[in-house]
């Protein structure tokens, strides 16, 4: 079967692509060509089934699922549960290492004069911690401020300071872990700096 | 009233966290709609919705509010669609499964439930007919179906979103129609 050549503009004109002069005289085409006319219905009604399809709708939950990940607030949560879960990591691994390490023959002389020792030390703190304050509290009573005597009980520790943070290994430690911490604080910060300066572009952008 | 998408935008950028969910309610069933056409697994098709708005939030400062915000979203749900599709082959799962034994199909759930018995069944029979034809057609005819007859994206905006040239999308687009023509008139 022979094809009417005009076959081939059904679409641009369904399309509305054809100019003006051009769609006018292929709708008078259509009234005189049965077969150009009954594909034009044919494609209009494909066009209209394809475009009756609904909106599929997803499970409810999805939602959710979503605000989960992009939510600023969730996102900076995650952060800090994923950086606790890291502590936690850390301090396992850590424990782990000290235990492996105790269990190893011989170890139990050693651990035992080692908690002797630190025993002997914490209990010498505390009598020195009691000691103070029973004094600064005679010493009050005797007419001495509770500063002076807290200055005076400080003063060899404050000498002990001193001359530690004169260690250049010691402070270069300390100044690291500050610059850890720093790195560390600013890194956690909340974004709303952000969000601010995108909202000073979107503006520029004209809304 | 509701906010424009602009609006909306404007306040999700400025951290407005009821912004980000009304953006996603606006938007998910047609990015899911698109997503479940063309992967045609609904677990792949919640992924990939997921995905989209995950891309588009962290996008949202590059959004040209010049261009239709549907548009622009769909264009990467589109362009995630294809790049799955790429990456595996796909198994091909009608969005109706004939339970064993059974003729009854299984029809996936309506956007809106409302109306009657009859109506919903109507509406489920135009559905299953409407996703049988675009099923039926090769991938890269069916993303210009579905973006040109379901979302109603013109021409110039499926050719910027698949980057294709505007002549190709329209050939595609005849083509896809003149089988889908064929099909309904053969019946086959």
């Amino acid at each position: 079967m022979t094809r009417c050549p005009e076959n081939t503009r059904m679409q641009d004109f369904l399309d509305g692509e054809l100019p003006p002069g051009e769609a006018v005289a292929f709708r008078a085409h259509l009234a005189g060509c049965r077969d150009c006319a009954a594909g034009v219905a044919s494609y209009q009604s494909l066009i209209a089934t394809l475009e009756r399809a609904p909106l599929l709708a997803p499970r409810p939950e999805l939602t959710g699922r979503i605000l989960e990940q992009v939510l600023p607030s969730r996102a900076r949560r995650r952060r800090l549960v994923a950086l606790g879960w890291g502590y936690a990591g850390a301090l396992a691994a850590c424990v782990g290492v000290v235990a492996l390490w105790a269990l190893q023959p011989g170890r139990n002389v050693l651990i035992e004069t080692l908690s002797g020792q630190l025993s002997h030390r914490l209990l010498g703190a505390g009598l020195f911690v009691l000691n103070m304050l029973g004094a600064s509290a005679v010493r009050l009573a005797d007419g001495w401020s509770l500063l002076h005597a807290v200055g005076e009980r400080l003063a060899p520790l404050s000498r002990a300071l001193g001359a530690v943070l004169t260690e250049p290994s010691i402070v270069f430690t300390i100044w690291a872990a500050a610059a850890v911490c720093a790195a560390l604080l600013w890194w956690m910060r909340p974004r709303a700096s952000a969000a601010a300066r995108e909202v000073r572009h979107v503006s520029v952008l004209g809304f | 009233m509701s906010l424009s998408d602009p609006e909306l935008v404007r306040r999700c950028l400025a951290g407005d966290e009821r912004a980000y969910r009304e953006l996603i309610e606006r938007y998910e069933r047609q990015v899911y709609s698109v997503a479940m056409r063309m992967l045609r697994v609904a677990e792949d098709a919640e992924d990939l919705t997921q995905e989209t708005f995950v891309r588009m939030f962290k996008a949202l400062d590059r959004y040209d509010p010049s261009r239709p915000f549907p548009a622009w979203l769909l264009t990467i749900a589109a362009r995630l669609s294809i790049d799955q599709l790429r990456r595996r082959r796909v198994k091909t799962v009608p969005l109706f499964r004939s339970e064993p034994g059974s003729e009854e199909e299984h029809v996936i759930e309506l956007a809106d439930p409302g109306p009657g018995p009859e109506e919903l069944a109507e509406r489920q029979e135009e559905q299953r007919s409407a996703d049988r034809l675009i099923g039926s057609l090769p991938e890269h005819y069916r993303i210009v179906v579905v973006l040109r007859h379901q979302q109603g994206l013109s021409y110039e905006e499926i050719s910027e979103a698949l980057r294709l040239p505007l002549g190709t999308v329209k050939a595609r687009i005849h083509r896809a129609r003149a089988l889908l023509k064929e099909r309904l008139e053969t019946g086959s």
